[in-house]
């Protein structure tokens, strides 16, 4: 059995404890109470002896001042994880109380999935719970609040105690680099262009020129021609991706919106560009226009999904991509758009890219469609309208040169990518 | 449950301090409702079905959750001692199995055999102030003195200054410096 990484320690700090009469005062009280006006009023003494236990019980019980406040703690290890890793919680609470129960109820999307969601430490041993939680929305979020109930004698204090927000990075669904604009850059990358160079994929053949390496010899063309012939190989050249977000719409239930598709899916791309070598940049079009300009390296994707933790801003804004600098928006980069393309400021901006003459592709994130309510037949012909709608939307951007790729959260970005392998996207103006 | 929804996946099983506190929670319970039985006549055979489903719903079952089920399963109880009048060696016996039963059904739910164990130890001592005081009363109303509304007017006393001990003080706040 292997041991696990060693736990933090965690200072623990005082927190406020209103302390109240517990619910067993309340009940031997209740009936002592009762017991002793039921005897008064029929006048028999012998009925006292049905609450005299419960009211010396309630005079035995400790009495005496209480802590004004309770040092306790709640840890969440470890501070960052991808979404679907394990998240250990851990509540302590140190305090004179005779039993402390432990409740911890999960924040949306939050599965616990090891440890009793009540657990009950009494006075003698550690007050202390555990669980195992699995966070399924990237964000930066208190993913719990556990609810620590202290019961001393015949007092109660309930203290709530929530963890350090924890930043959970977005899953990235596997994906390949293979959407490369037609032009590609003049540095040396992986991606096989459409100029000769020193790469591997055959590209031609030529006539034999001073120079050129004997072992590149096309012998069999060199016999038929009676003249040297050399095969010539393509050129790998890099690439300059640049993602945008769509941050103007979210819809969908928590950990499943369209905007959490939208980041898993830039993440799974900029992972993949990044792998080849190539620069991720990130424009996240919102309320407050962002933009990260693009880098090679795994650093960027880390810092791409800082940047990702922002982009839920609601803003009746409308971006001015004129604003976004030539270093975040460079000449001859691919732009993926992640968009449910439900909101004119997003199509507005595909037009303003359109204009500038940038390499565009869209990526449709939303999965759903509006409910339709069976009994109600004018229901369904809305939702039927509705789809009309979006196909005559992406038929119009596919006719203007902007190919639009569906992607369903089920699937890989790999299966969404299919359609576009071999293409090259060109920039329509 | 799993998935993006969130919410708890991890199925609990009951655990045996919880089985066996429960148990002797429902044996105390049960125990109060039926040992004035003997004498009850008529209609008042209708508190002991409803006391006993009062029991029956403060340890299980979504009524569980209701702190008052557990009062007014004990308050059954008293009903059917009064309305029975049986002897002072019953009504100790009753009093005792109330108080056993108002301690017991509090106890925290989820406890393993050995919390709940020492769980149990530590409500020992109100069990014996409990049981003291039923023998002192019981001795006091064995001996015969002349009746007097004094003694229950001491006893309403004594009712209402074991609520006042009882009920947690709030510490003195500390006066401001000038």
């Amino acid at each position: 059995m292997t041991e696990g990484p060693p736990r933090a320690v965690v200072p623990l700090a005082p927190v406020p404890a209103t302390w109240q009469a517990a619910p067993r005062l309340r009940r031997l009280a209740t009936i002592g109470v009762a017991v002793v006006l039921i005897a008064v009023l029929t006048r028999h003494a012998d009925l006292l002896l049905l609450g005299a236990p419960a009211l010396a019980a309630l005079a035995a019980a400790r009495r005496g001042g209480r802590p004004e406040a309770l040092d306790a703690a709640v840890t969440a290890v470890p501070p960052r994880c991808f979404e679907g890793e394990d998240v250990e919680i851990v509540a302590t609470v140190a305090a004179p109380a005779d039993e402390v129960t432990f409740r911890i109820e999960p924040g949306p999307a939050v599965t616990v999935i090891d440890g009793p969601v009540t657990q009950v430490a009494v006075a003698g041993q550690p007050a202390s719970a555990r669980w195992v939680v699995q966070p399924h929305a990237w964000g930066r979020h208190h993913l719990c609040t556990v609810t620590a109930r202290c019961t001393d004698g015949m007092g109660q204090a309930r203290l709530t105690l929530r963890p350090e927000r924890v930043e959970v990075f977005p899953h990235p669904p596997p994906a390949r680099a293979s959407l490369l604009p037609a032009d590609l850059l003049r540095r040396i990358g992986e991606h096989t262009a459409t100029v000769p160079g020193a790469g591997i994929e055959f590209f031609g053949i030529r006539g034999y020129q001073p120079g050129d390496r004997l072992r590149d010899l096309n012998w069999a063309v060199t016999s038929r021609l009676g003249q040297p012939h050399v095969n010539q190989r393509a050129a790998l050249r890099a690439a300059d991706l640049v993602i945008m977000i769509d941050a103007f719409s979210d819809i969908g239930p928590p950990g499943d919106t369209t905007l959490d598709l939208a980041v898993r899916g830039a993440a799974g791309l900029a992972t993949a560009y990044l792998r080849t070598g190539d620069r991720v940049g990130v424009v996240v079009l919102g309320g407050v226009l962002r933009w990260l300009a693009p880098s090679p390296g795994n650093r960027q994707f880390f810092k791409i999904v800082e940047m990702a933790f922002g982009v839920r801003f609601p803003s009746e804004a409308t971006p001015d991509l004129d604003r976004v600098p030539r270093t975040a928006l460079p000449p001859r980069a691919l732009v993926v758009l992640f968009s449910p393309l439900l909101d004119r400021r997003a199509l507005n901006a595909v037009t303003d890219l359109r204009q500038r003459g940038v390499s565009l592709v869209i990526v449709d994130v939303l999965t759903r469609e509006p409910p339709a309510e069976p009994r109600l037949p004018l229901s369904q012909l809305a939702v039927r309208l509705w789809r009309l709608d979006r196909a005559a939307l992406r038929s119009g951007l596919t006719s203007l040169g902007v190919p639009v790729l569906n992607w369903d959260s089920g699937t890989g970005l790999e299966a969404a990518q299919a359609p576009l392998r071999g293409q090259r996207i060109r920039a329509v103006r | 449950m799993s998935g993006p929804g969130g919410g708890i996946r991890s199925t609990r099983r009951p655990r045996l301090g919880d089985v066996i506190t429960r148990l002797v929670t429902g044996c105390l319970g049960v125990g109060m409702i039926l040992l004035p039985t003997p004498h009850l006549t008529g209609r008042s055979w209708a508190l002991v079905a409803a006391g006993l489903v009062l029991v029956a719903a403060s340890l299980a079952g979504p009524l569980a959750r209701w702190r008052i089920v557990g009062t007014l399963a004990a308050a059954a109880a008293v009903a059917e001692a009064t309305l029975t009048r049986p002897d002072l060696a019953v009504l100790a016996w009753e009093g005792l199995l109330i108080l056993g039963y108002l301690l017991l059904v509090d106890a925290p739910r989820a406890m393993s055999g050995s919390k709940a164990a020492h769980w149990l130890w530590r409500q020992l001592p109100l069990a014996v102030w409990g049981v003291c005081a039923a023998a002192i009363v019981l001795l006091v109303l064995a001996v015969r003195v002349p009746v007097s509304a004094w003694l229950l007017v001491a006893g309403a006393g004594a009712a209402a200054a074991a609520v006042v001990i009882a009920l947690p003080r709030r510490p003195p706040q500390p006066r401001e410096p000038r």
